[in-house]
C-alpha cells in the first residue's frame, strides 16, 4: 500500500521541481515582458504595451555598431576556434606521444579557467609584446575557450566512428591526407557544424573575458554592460530578449544537428554507412562546458 | 614507447633505428597542441605570475622582483576579508545549486517518463540566454520598485516596499545560485541517467526501501557527479564579477570587484596580478580538495 | 477455472497438474498488462500456478511477455488487471522490498560500488540479521555458487559468468520462498551456458527453493525445468511438463516453437474421418473442430518395414537426406505432403528411393491457431 505519508513526500518534491522552474524562469519572462512595458521604470504594475524600446533599438547607432562589431568578433574567433579544436582534436586521437595524459589536460585549461583569470593572463602577455586592446585580442580571448569546447565535442565524435572505414579506405589505396579528405572529415563535419554554432553563442554573448580585453569600441554586452551600469533604458531589456531569442534558435539548430536529423538523404540509405549516431546526451553536452 | 607508427590505427612494427625519427615525426605532428599549450596557456600564466611580483608606479610597472604585492594583498584587511567573503559566497551558492539541482535531477530521472528529456533541457534552456539579462532580471524583480515588490504592495502584504531585498550578500547568493542551478544539474542528470534502472530494481528486491535505495546505491554513484557540478559552481562563481557588480551593492563585493578596480581605476597590475594568482590558486587548492570527495571505484558498464 | 470464460488461449490451459507438493508458491490469476501509451497488452489474461520446490520454466520468443510476467510476480510493476498470490497472500499492490521474493537480472544489476561480499550481504541488512551470522552466511552462499575467494573484488573485476554466480549469490542469501531468474545465461557462451545450466539446476535441487525462470531458449527449458509455461504476443498457451508440451502440444505455435515437427492442415466430416490434403488420417480421438492442424514430430515417424503396421502408413519418395553427424534427417514427399523424419546416419538412401512411412494414431497431435479462432 502506498503510504498517506509517501503520497505527501511525493506531491512535496512535485511542488518543489515546480517551484524551481518558476525560479529559473520568472526572470527571463521578467525581462521579456518589461522590453513591451510603456514606461522608463521597471515597476509594477504595467503602464501599456509599447514596441518603442525596439524602434529605440533599431535606431540607437551606437547599438548597432556594438552588434556588428560583435558578430565579426565571434565570426572569426569561431573560424579559428574551429580550425584549431579540430587539430587539437585529431592530434589527441591520433598521435601517440609521450605524456598524452597530461598534454590532454594542458589543452584545455583555457575552458576551464575562472573567466577572469583567462582574461588577465591574455591582457598582461598582450600588454607584455606590445599588443594593445581591441579586436585581435578579443578574437584571441574568445577562441582560447571555444576552441577546446569544439576539441571536446570532436573528439566524442571521433570516438564514436568505426577505424575500419579509414582502414578501408587506406586498403583501397588512398593516402592519409585523402583518407582525411574523403573519409574523416565528412564524417565529423555534422559535429563541426554544430560545434560552430555553440561557439557562436558563446562568443557573442562573452563579458568576463572582453571586457578585460577589449579596446576603444565595445561589443554588444560590453556596450550593454556599460548601459547597465551608466544609464539604463529598457532598450537593453529588448536587446536581450532579441538575443535570447537568436541564441535560441541557433542552440535548437545545433542541437538538432547534433542529434543526427537529417532533412532528407540524396544517396540510398543502404550505400551510406550511418554517420552521425544518434545521442540524445549530446544535446546536454552543448552547454556543459559553457561558463560566463 | 611501443607504439609503431604515429597514427596509432597502425600496428607495423618498425625496425630500432627508425624508432627516434618515428618519435621525432609524432613530436612535429603533435606540435600544434603543444604550441597551443605554450602561448596559450604557459607563456600568458607566466607573464602574470611575473607582473604579480612586480610593482606599480605611478601607473608605470616596475621590473624588480618583489613580493610586496602578495604581502600587501594578503595583510590588508579589505582583500582578507573579502577573500573570506567570496570563499563563502561561492560555497554558499555552489552548495545551495547543489541541494536545488539534485534532487530535481533524482525526480525528472526517476518520475518523468517519456517527459524526461524535455523538462532537462527546460533547466539547461535558461543557460542559453544572455548572461547578463540572467543577473540583471534580479536587479528588476528585487529591486525597490521591482516586481517583487510590487507584486507584495499589491497583494497587501507589505505597506512600504522593501529595501534589504537588493544590494546584500544574500542577492548575490540568491543571483550566483541561479546561474549556477543548470551547470549542477547537468552534471548530475548524465550520471542518473547512466545508472540502469536495473540497480533500483535490484535493490528493491534486497529489501530496500526507496530511501534505502537512494542513500545506499544511488547516492554513493552519482556522488562524484554532485561533486563536479558543484566545484564547476564554485569555479563559475568564485571569479564571478558581474554578478556583484549588478545586484551586490556594497555588502555584496567581491573579490572579482577589487580585481576589476586594480585594473581599471586604481590602474595597479601588479596588485591585481596577485590577486588573481590567490583566486587562482585557491580555487586550485579547493578543487583538488573537492575532488578526493569525487573518488570512486566503481565502474558503471 | 472454467473453460468457458476467458480468451480463446485460456480455454486451452488445461487444469494444472496434480502438484508435487500440494503448494503453491507463485499463483497468477488473469492477469494483464497494458504499459502506458502502449495500444496491446504485453501480457494478456496469464493464470499460473508454481508449486512448491518447482523449477518453473517460463518459455517463449523475445517479446512474448515473459520479463513483463516475471515483473509482476517480483512486483516491479502491477497489473492492470488480474491478482498475484505468494504462497496464499494477496500481494498484488506490494512493492517489491515487501515480498519474499528475489531476483537474478538479466544483465546481472550488481552494485557497482560494493565488493562482491557487501553486494551479497545486502539483502540482509534489511533482515536484522547479525554481523556473524551474516559473514556466515555470505560464506555459504559464495561456497554454492563457487566464489570463495573472490569476496573483495568489485564487479567489474569479474567475468560474466562470475557475475552471474555473485547475482545468485545475493538472490539466495535472505533464503527467499522464490527466486526468479529472468534470462541469467543469456549473455554468456555457449559452453559456459552449459556449464551453468547444470550449476544452476544442481543448486536449486540442493537448497529446494522454487525457481522461476524465464529463458527463449527452448533446449534450455526443456532441459531445465520441471514444467514449463509456453508464452506467445503476452498469452500461454500451455504449461505442463517438458515431455508433455514436446509431445502433447496444445497450439500450432507450441509444435512449432519447441523442436522440429510436421504441421499438416487437416479437416473433419462428419463421418468424423480425417483428411489431410490426399492422405486419409487416423488419430487416438475424433477431434472436437472440424479444421485443424496436426503435428506429427518427425522422430515418430517409422521407415520401411518398421512401418508396417501402423496405424498411418503410406508409400512415398525421398526427396532429400540430410547428414547430421548422430542421425540424419530426410525429407519425404507422401501424396503432395512433404514430411521431415529421421533416420540413423548409417542409413544410406538416394534421393527419388521410394519409402513407406508409417507412424502411430497416438503420433497425430491435434493443435490449433488460437489467433484464428479469435472471436
Ligand atoms: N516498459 C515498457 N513500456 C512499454 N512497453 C514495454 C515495456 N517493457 C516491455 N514492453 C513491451 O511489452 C512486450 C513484452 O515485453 P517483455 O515482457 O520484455 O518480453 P520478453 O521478456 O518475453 O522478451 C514487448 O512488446 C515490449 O515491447
Ligand atoms: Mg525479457
Amino acid at each position: 500500500m502506498t503510504s498517506v505519508a509517501s503520497r505527501a513526500w511525493s506531491s512535496l518534491f512535485v511542488i518543489g521541481a515546480a517551484v524551481v522552474y518558476v525560479f529559473l524562469y520568472a526572470p527571463l519572462v521578467v525581462t521579456a515582458v518589461f522590453s513591451f512595458n510603456n514606461s522608463d521604470i521597471q515597476t509594477l504594475p504595467f503602464s501599456g504595451f509599447t514596441t518603442v524600446w525596439y524602434e529605440d533599438l533599431a535606431n540607437d547607432v551606437q547599438m548597432r555598431e556594438a552588434l556588428l562589431y560583435s558578430f565579426k568578433v565571434a565570426a572569426l574567433s569561431v573560424a579559428l576556434a574551429a580550425t584549431l579544436g579540430t587539430v587539437l582534436a585529431l592530434i589527441l586521437d591520433r598521435v601517440a606521444i609521450r605524456g598524452k595524459g597530461v598534454l590532454s589536460a594542458a589543452v584545455v585549461v583555457p575552458a576551464v579557467l575562472p573567466g577572469m583569470v583567462l582574461a588577465l593572463s591574455l591582457l598582461m602577455m598582450f600588454r607584455y609584446i606590445g599588443v594593445s586592446p581591441g579586436f585581435t585580442t578579443i578574437v584571441v580571448g574568445h577562441m582560447s575557450f571555444i576552441a577546446p569546447i569544439v576539441m571536446f565535442l570532436i573528439l566524442s565524435r571521433l570516438r564514436q566512428l568505426d577505424p575500419s572505414l579509414e582502414q578501408a579506405s587506406m586498403d583501397c589505396g588512398a593516402g592519409r591526407l585523402r583518407t582525411f579528405w574523403h573519409v574523416t572529415l565528412p564524417s565529423i563535419r555534422v559535429t563541426v557544424i554544430a560545434a560552430c554554432l555553440l561557439g557562436f553563442t558563446l562568443s557573442f554573448d562573452e563579458i568576463t573575458v572582453t571586457f578585460f580585453l577589449s579596446g576603444v569600441q565595445p561589443t554588444l554586452p560590453v556596450h550593454v554592460w556599460t548601459l547597465l551600469r551608466f544609464g539604463f533604458t529598457p532598450e537593453v531589456n529588448a536587446v536581450f530578449t532579441l538575443i535570447a531569442a537568436v541564441s535560441l534558435v541557433l542552440i535548437v539548430l545545433a542541437a538538432v544537428l547534433l542529434s543526427g536529423w537529417r532533412p532528407h538523404r540524396r544517396n540510398a540509405p543502404t550505400s551510406a554507412p550511418p554517420i552521425e549516431q544518434p545521442a540524445q546526451t549530446n544535446v546536454l553536452a552543448l552547454t556543459y562546458e559553457r561558463t560566463p | 614507447m611501443s607504439a609503431a607508427s604515429e597514427w596509432s590505427g597502425g600496428a607495423i612494427e618498425e625496425p630500432l633505428g627508425e624508432r627516434a625519427k618515428a618519435a621525432g615525426i609524432r613530436v612535429g605532428l603533435a606540435s600544434p597542441a603543444l604550441l597551443w599549450v605554450l602561448l596559450i596557456v604557459l607563456i600568458p600564466n607566466a607573464i602574470m605570475l611575473l607582473y604579480s611580483f612586480w610593482t606599480n608606479g605611478l601607473g608605470t610597472i616596475i621590473q624588480e622582483f618583489t613580493t610586496k604585492n602578495y604581502s600587501q594583498a594578503l595583510q590588508s584587511n579589505v582583500v582578507r576579508a573579502l577573500l573570506q567573503r567570496t570563499f563563502l559566497i561561492a560555497v554558499a551558492a555552489s552548495l545551495i545549486a547543489t541541494a536545488i539541482a539534485y534532487p530535481l535531477a533524482y525526480l525528472i530521472v526517476r518520475r518523468a517518463g517519456r517527459y524526461k528529456l524535455p523538462l532537462a533541457l527546460l533547466v539547461v534552456v535558461p543557460l542559453w540566454v544572455s548572461y547578463l539579462m540572467r543577473v540583471f532580471a534580479w536587479k528588476i524583480i528585487l529591486g525597490e520598485k521591482g516586481v517583487l515588490n510590487g507584486l507584495l504592495q499589491q497583494a497587501g502584504v507589505i505597506d512600504h516596499p522593501i529595501k534589504a531585498l537588493l544590494y546584500s550578500k544574500v542577492t548575490v547568493i540568491l543571483t550566483l545560485t541561479y546561474v549556477a542551478v543548470p551547470y549542477v544539474f547537468l552534471s548530475i542528470f548524465t550520471a542518473l541517467e547512466r545508472l540502469p534502472t536495473a540497480l533500483y530494481d535490484a535493490a528493491g528486491d534486497c529489501g530496500a526501501s526507496e530511501w534505502s535505495t537512494f542513500r545506499d546505491i544511488i547516492w554513493p554513484l552519482s556522488r562524484p557527479a554532485a561533486v563536479i557540478g558543484f566545484a564547476i559552481a564554485f569555479v563559475i562563481t568564485f571569479g564571478d564579477y558581474v554578478t556583484p557588480a549588478l545586484v551586490g551593492g556594497l555588502q555584496g563585493t567581491m573579490l572579482g570587484s577589487i580585481i576589476l578596480q586594480e585594473f581599471g581605476t586604481a590602474n595597479n597590475w601588479p596588485l591585481g596580478a596577485a590577486i588573481a594568482m590567490v583566486i587562482l590558486v585557491v580555487s586550485f587548492v579547493f578543487l583538488g580538495a573537492v575532488s578526493l570527495l569525487a573518488r570512486t571505484e566503481a565502474v558503471i558498464d | 477455472m472454467s473453460p468457458d470464460v476467458g480468451s480463446p488461449v485460456g480455454d486451452l490451459v488445461p487444469p494444472d497438474r496434480v502438484s508435487r507438493s500440494g503448494r503453491s508458491v507463485v499463483e497468477l490469476v488473469g492477469v494483464s498488462k497494458v504499459y502506458p501509451n502502449t495500444r496491446d497488452a504485453a501480457v494478456a489474461d496469464v493464470t499460473l500456478t508454481v508449486e512448491e520446490g518447482e523449477f518453473f520454466a517460463l518459455l517463449g520468443p523475445s517479446g512474448s511477455g515473459k520479463t513483463t510476467t516475471l515483473r509482476m510476480i517480483a512486483g516491479f510493476e502491477r497489473p492492470t488487471v488480474g491478482c498475484v498470490r505468494l504462497a496464499g497472500r494477496d500481494v498484488t499492490k506490494l512493492p517489491p522490498y515487501k515480498r519474499d521474493v528475489n531476483t537474478v537480472f538479466q544483465n546481472y544489476a550488481l552494485f557497482p560500488h560494493m565488493r562482491v561480499a557487501d553486494n551479497v550481504a545486502y539483502p540482509l541488512k534489511f533482515r536484522s540479521v547479525g554481523k556473524a551470522e551474516t559473514a556466515s552466511r555470505v560464506s555459504e552462499a559464495l561456497d554454492r555458487v563457487g566464489m570463495t575467494g573472490f569476496e573483495r573484488r568489485l564487479p567489474h573485476q569479474l567475468s560474466g559468468g562470475q557475475r552471474q554466480r555473485v547475482a545468485l549469490a545475493r538472490a539466495l542469501i535472505s533464503r527467499p520462498a522464490l527466486v526468479l531468474l529472468d534470462e541469467p545465461l543469456g549473455a554468456l557462451d555457449l559452453k559456459l551456458r552449459q556449464s551453468m545450466q547444470l550449476m544452476l539446476k544442481r543448486l536449486q535441487r540442493e537448497v529446494g527453493i522454487t525457481f522461476v525462470y524465464v529463458t527463449h531458449d527452448q533446449g534450455e527449458a526443456l532441459a531445465m525445468s520441471d514444467r514449463l509455461a509456453v508464452m506467445h504476443d503476452g498469452r500461454i498457451h500451455q504449461t505442463g511438463a517438458p515431455d508433455e508440451v514436446y509431445f502433447r502440444p496444445k497450439t500450432t505455435f507450441v509444435a512449432s516453437f519447441i523442436g522440429k515437427t510436421n504441421l499438416v492442415d487437416a479437416e473433419r466430416d462428419a463421418t468424423g474421418a480425417v483428411r489431410a490434403g490426399g492422405l486419409a488420417l487416423r488419430l487416438a480421438t475424433t477431434p472436437a473442430a472440424e479444421q485443424f492442424k496436426v503435428s506429427i514430430r518427425p522422430e515418430s515417424i517409422l521407415l520401411a518395414e518398421a512401418a508396417e503396421g501402423a496405424a498411418n502408413t503410406f508409400d512415398g519418395i525421398v526427396r532429400e537426406t540430410i547428414f547430421l553427424g548422430s542421425e540424419r534427417e530426410l525429407i519425404v514427399e507422401v501424396s503432395g505432403q512433404t514430411l521431415l523424419a529421421k533416420a540413423a546416419s548409417n542409413v544410406v538412401l538416394e534421393a527419388g528411393t521410394p519409402i513407406r512411412v508409417g507412424w502411430p494414431a497416438e503420433a497425430c497431435v491435434v493443435v490449433v491457431d488460437p489467433a484464428e479462432q479469435a472471436p
